[in-house]
């Protein structure tokens, strides 16, 4: 197989919390990324999926560097950017840029559209003819009419902004962007243009994505395969087509389960898994298998052991890990009829 | 951005709804005016002994003669020659070094962020007019001087300022963003933080220079700041207190300081209101 | 029918003065609620669902100029005297908002909260029967060692559970009806089955009658008997919520349906709705929805259709009788 274009290998990150009166040590350390690995080849869209709190974000922001992991190794082809100086990543940054939630926060309310997108080609060092040709293409392929590039963006709507917020990421022509819940803020009937969009760029420029959200349906529809995140770790990674119809781990099994159908009768029919408690809080994760304080499976074993990330997978069909000691179809979720 | 605020203030001014704001800044644009135009006025020289010592206001002086038979309406209308631009000056180098200093606290932080809070927070341990005396003692006398000394007070007001502010800034996506396009620190702070934190430091300046203008009031009338025999309406102030009962010699340059203080405050607030981005 | 229904809004209409004009956000709806159902009200941001809510509770700040009628109960709400509305808040009438940590005060602790909606209704209940009564409305949505948890803090809880707490604030004096503004926006997928199967049980149990806005049709799928759909101020859709998904007759509600990508399965291309809702500030004349409509005829654009149809299924459209296959297809 060839290499991937990008690999993870034990990503962790930890952020300082709470601080002391007299001195500035913090009082604790949040794992928010517990160690995560895993690899993505060109050209596919990997899914990262998980609740608020589970990392994703994060990890998403470790792999442009964003947010410099605490230990662990980011792979883009055979170089580890962890080790990047700050001249080689913003170098780097060429080759890997991101898209962010918000469309209201993420562009310059000051600047006008076309100054938001030549503003990474200055950075690049693009001439000023340069730039302006490039606007215009990335204005092209974002469907958007030239005349908005002079408008600011107050005086946009929702999804034209994010529109604009991938156009600046399609900038300087990067292989792999990480598109942190790229449709979570805007209205439902726009999200699906903006997911045209994105698949039709894909295809188009021949882009890797990692796609980071916490709408099931949304991910199944965009992606290749997908990763499910609990609590700072990777708790099911395969397929997406193996993961939607044959979830392995409880977690993503009452994921599946708790997201609403727009189908009534198929809604009313469904036995839905409701997971008992809370979210430990991240500070104190518990013992062996985090999930297990939620889990309806739970027993000895996963107190004292933490499972691993094995492949329960078909013989010789896809990679399909879950880190579960009873991994397995505790319930099927329903699929097309 | 900006335009649609002018516009806005120009149509709240038309609808009457902001009297106060109107009448701020027509006081403010009179002695501004004033201030510009004043050599050409058919007035007394200020500097002139125009007529008989402490008189009170008559129709040749309409606000009477000081001490040394001067006309005060013309000490007092010459006064804001050096009243505003000292208040305009001050004001000005105090955002500047202020807010410089603020943003590199706040955007960079460490060892010289803290080291400049702690400036700022010794600084404003002291009551101001008494740090503002000390400089200026220190200096010598001189309106340039009395200049020094209060931007020496009031720098730390805007570094306060201008460090929340670029705190806040700081978090926004767009500023992510800029870093993930590859933008360095500098460029950041310049282009993609700083623009946006104007809207409370207009609001604190424009009220200061009211303020200032207090102030350089206050030092010239304990003979810090203007020498005799300039008309800066603290040192006319202090001139009409040792001649009390002759009411006149004060009550220019006092009635000058209330309107500019008062001016400035109804522009700030009406400036206030209008960025207050709550009220939109 | 015995007596009034429990819920009949007509006409309502709310334009809010602003520094710009005059914004109509809401244009002339009619709601009806009977007893024990549960009325999906669905729309995007914009479409005024959430201020037409506040309006029903009077809820709305005093540059809200709100017109038409809200009887509940055949007691004209609209213009009723403020001690009379207040009466009915936390009374008969409670409401549930979407994010459930503002909506507390952070230093009161939750079962001084529950007390006071209690007390504020009934002031006879001592101290005794307050706490007695808080434990059970805490029991009641399923908030584990009730007894303990009411000297906590609201920072002290998760979002799943001050949502929950939010609930039996609301439940606490035994309202007719309930509205719920966005309940589980803000919530994780997970948490969110819990709170809506917390809902659904309560609404059974308790027969209270429930009017939940939201902008997931899946929410609305699982848990409404009727759907009212807005757009751009105005109701666009009423129907059963079988029918609503089966054969949706307005073609916002067509393109809405399609438009959301299904967890069961995995589409190609989804269908979406070029362009944006106008801003209520400017409205086009006829049919809001004609700009961005596939089916948008010249009619549309002078005339504004009212709501037509078959009895339980009304469509504010002129071809909503049209049957699928004369249409052309959503794209």
């Amino acid at each position: 197989m060839s290499r991937p274009l990008l690999s993870l290998r034990g990503v962790v990150k930890d952020f300082p919390v709470g601080k002391t009166l007299l001195t500035n040590r913090p009082r604790a350390h949040l794992r928010a990324v517990a160690g995560v690995s895993f690899d993505v080849a060109k050209g596919e869209t990997f899914g990262l999926v998980g609740e608020s709190g589970c990392g994703k974000s994060t990890l998403g922001r470790c792999i442009l560097q964003l947010i410099r992991p605490t230990a662990g190794e980011v792979w883009l082809d055979d170089r580890d950017i962890t080790q990047a100086s700050g001249a080689e990543l913003r170098a780097l940054r060429r080759r890997i840029q991101i898209v962010f939630q918000d469309p209201y926060a993420s562009l310059h309310p000051r600047m006008r559209v076309a100054r938001i997108l030549s503003e990474p080609l200055m950075l690049a060092g693009i001439a000023a003819a340069g730039r302006r040709t490039r606007v215009a293409e990335l204005l092209d392929l974002i469907s958007l009419d030239p005349e908005h590039a002079r408008r600011f963006p107050h005086e946009l709507s929702g999804g034209q902004r994010q529109r604009v917020g991938i156009a600046r990421a399609l900038a300087l022509e990067p292989e792999l962007i990480v598109l942190d819940e790229p449709v979570s803020a805007l209205d439902v009937s726009i999200q699906a243009g903006v997911l045209n969009l994105l698949d039709d760029l894909k295809r188009r420029l021949g882009l890797t994505y990692v796609f980071v959200a916490h709408d099931l349906s949304v991910v199944r529809h965009i992606s290749d395969r997908v990763v499910v995140m609990y609590l700072g770790k990777i708790v099911e990674i395969a397929t997406v087509e193996a993961l939607y119809s044959r979830a392995l781990h409880p977690y993503t099994q009452a994921l599946l389960s708790a997201a609403p159908l727009p189908d009534p009768p198929r809604e009313r029919a469904r036995r839905r898994i409701v997971l008992t408690g809370d979210l430990p809080s991240p500070l104190n994760p518990p013992s062996g298998c985090r999930f297990r304080t939620r889990c309806w499976k739970a027993q000895a074993i996963c107190a004292r052991e933490e499972p691993a990330l094995a492949d329960h997978g078909p013989e010789h069909g896809p990679v399909h890990r879950a880190a579960c000691h009873f991994p397995g179809a505790a319930m099927e979720v329903s699929n097309g009829d | 951005m900006i335009n649609a605020h002018r516009l806005r203030l120009s149509t709240a001014i038309f609808k009457g709804a902001a009297l106060p704001v109107t009448l701020g800044l027509a006081v403010i644009s009179l002695w501004v005016f004033t201030m510009l135009t004043i050599p050409l006025w058919p007035l007394d020289a200020p500097l002139d002994m125009v007529g008989r010592r402490l008189q009170p206001p008559s129709a040749a002086h309409w606000f009477g003669t000081d001490a040394l038979g001067r006309d005060v309406l013309s000490r007092t209308l010459h006064g804001a020659q050096f009243s505003i631009p000292i208040a305009i000056v001050v004001v000005f180098a105090a955002v500047i070094i202020g807010g410089a200093l603020g943003a590199i606290s706040g955007f960079f932080g460490g060892l010289i962020g803290a080291a400049i809070m702690r400036l700022v927070d010794v600084t404003l341990a002291f009551p101001p007019i008494l740090l503002a005396m000390a400089v200026a003692a220190s200096l010598g006398p001189g309106l340039e001087n009395a200049a020094i000394a209060m931007v020496v007070v009031w720098w730390p007001l805007y570094a306060r300022l201008v460090r929340a502010q670029v705190l806040e800034v700081r978090e926004r996506e767009h500023v992510e963003a800029a870093v993930a396009a590859g933008a360095g620190p500098m460029r950041v702070l310049c282009l993609h933080i700083l623009p946006l934190c104007w809207t409370p430091v207009l609001v604190n300046a424009t009220m200061d220079f009211g303020q200032v203008v207090l102030l350089a009031a206050s030092l010239s009338f304990i003979g810090l700041g203007a020498t005799p025999p300039t008309p800066e309406w603290g040192a006319m102030i202090a001139d009409g207190a040792k001649h009390f009962y002759h009411w006149w010699i004060a009550f220019g340059p006092g009635m000058a300081i209330f309107a500019v203080v008062v001016g400035f405050n109804f522009v700030g607030d009406g400036l206030r209101d209008l960025l207050d981005p709550r009220t939109e | 029918m015995a007596q009034p229904a429990l819920l009949e809004v007509r006409d309502l209409r709310v334009s809010f003065r602003t520094r710009s004009g005059e914004i109509e956000a809401v244009s002339g709806i009619d709601l009806d609620i009977s007893d024990g159902e549960v009325l999906g009200i669905v729309g995007e941001s914009g479409s005024g669902k959430s201020v037409a809510l506040k309006a029903i509770m009077g809820l709305l700040p005093p540059q809200a100029q709100v017109t038409g009628s809200i009887r509940f109960r055949g007691r004209q709400l609209l213009g009723a005297p403020e001690h009379e509305m207040r009466a009915l808040r936390g009374g008969k009438i409670a409401m549930i908002f979407q994010d459930p940590l503002t909506a507390f005060n952070p230093v009161m602790t939750i079962g001084d909260q529950i007390a006071e909606m209690l007390m504020l209704h009934d002031r006879s209940l001592s101290r005794a029967r307050l706490r007695a009564r808080t434990v059970e409305l805490l029991e009641l949505v399923s908030i584990p060692e009730a007894a303990a948890r009411i000297d906590s803090y609201p920072y002290q809880f998760s979002g799943g559970m001050r949502q929950r707490v939010m609930i039996a604030m609301a439940v606490a004096n035994n309202p007719d009806l309930l509205l719920a503004d966005e309940p589980t926006t803000a919530l994780d997928v997970t948490v969110q089955a819990q709170i809506l199967d917390v809902l659904r049980a309560l609404q059974q149990k308790l027969k209270i009658s429930l009017a939940l806005v939201t902008h997931d049709l899946g929410v609305v799928a699982g848990t409404a008997d009727r759907v009212s759909v807005m757009y751009s101020g105005r109701i666009v859709e009423k129907a059963g919520v079988d029918d609503l998904f089966a054969d949706p007759r307005h073609p916002y509600t067509r393109g809405l349906i399609a438009s959301v990508p299904r967890l069961d399965t995995q589409s190609a291309q989804l269908t979406s709705i070029e362009g944006a809702p106008p801003p209520p500030s400017s409205r086009p004349p006829g049919c809001s929805f004609a700009p961005r409509c596939p089916l948008a005829a010249q009619l549309c654009r002078t005339e504004r259709p009212a709501l037509r149809g078959a009895a339980k299924s009304l469509a504010a459209c002129h071809f909503a009788e049209d049957t699928p296959a004369q249409i052309e297809p959503v794209i």
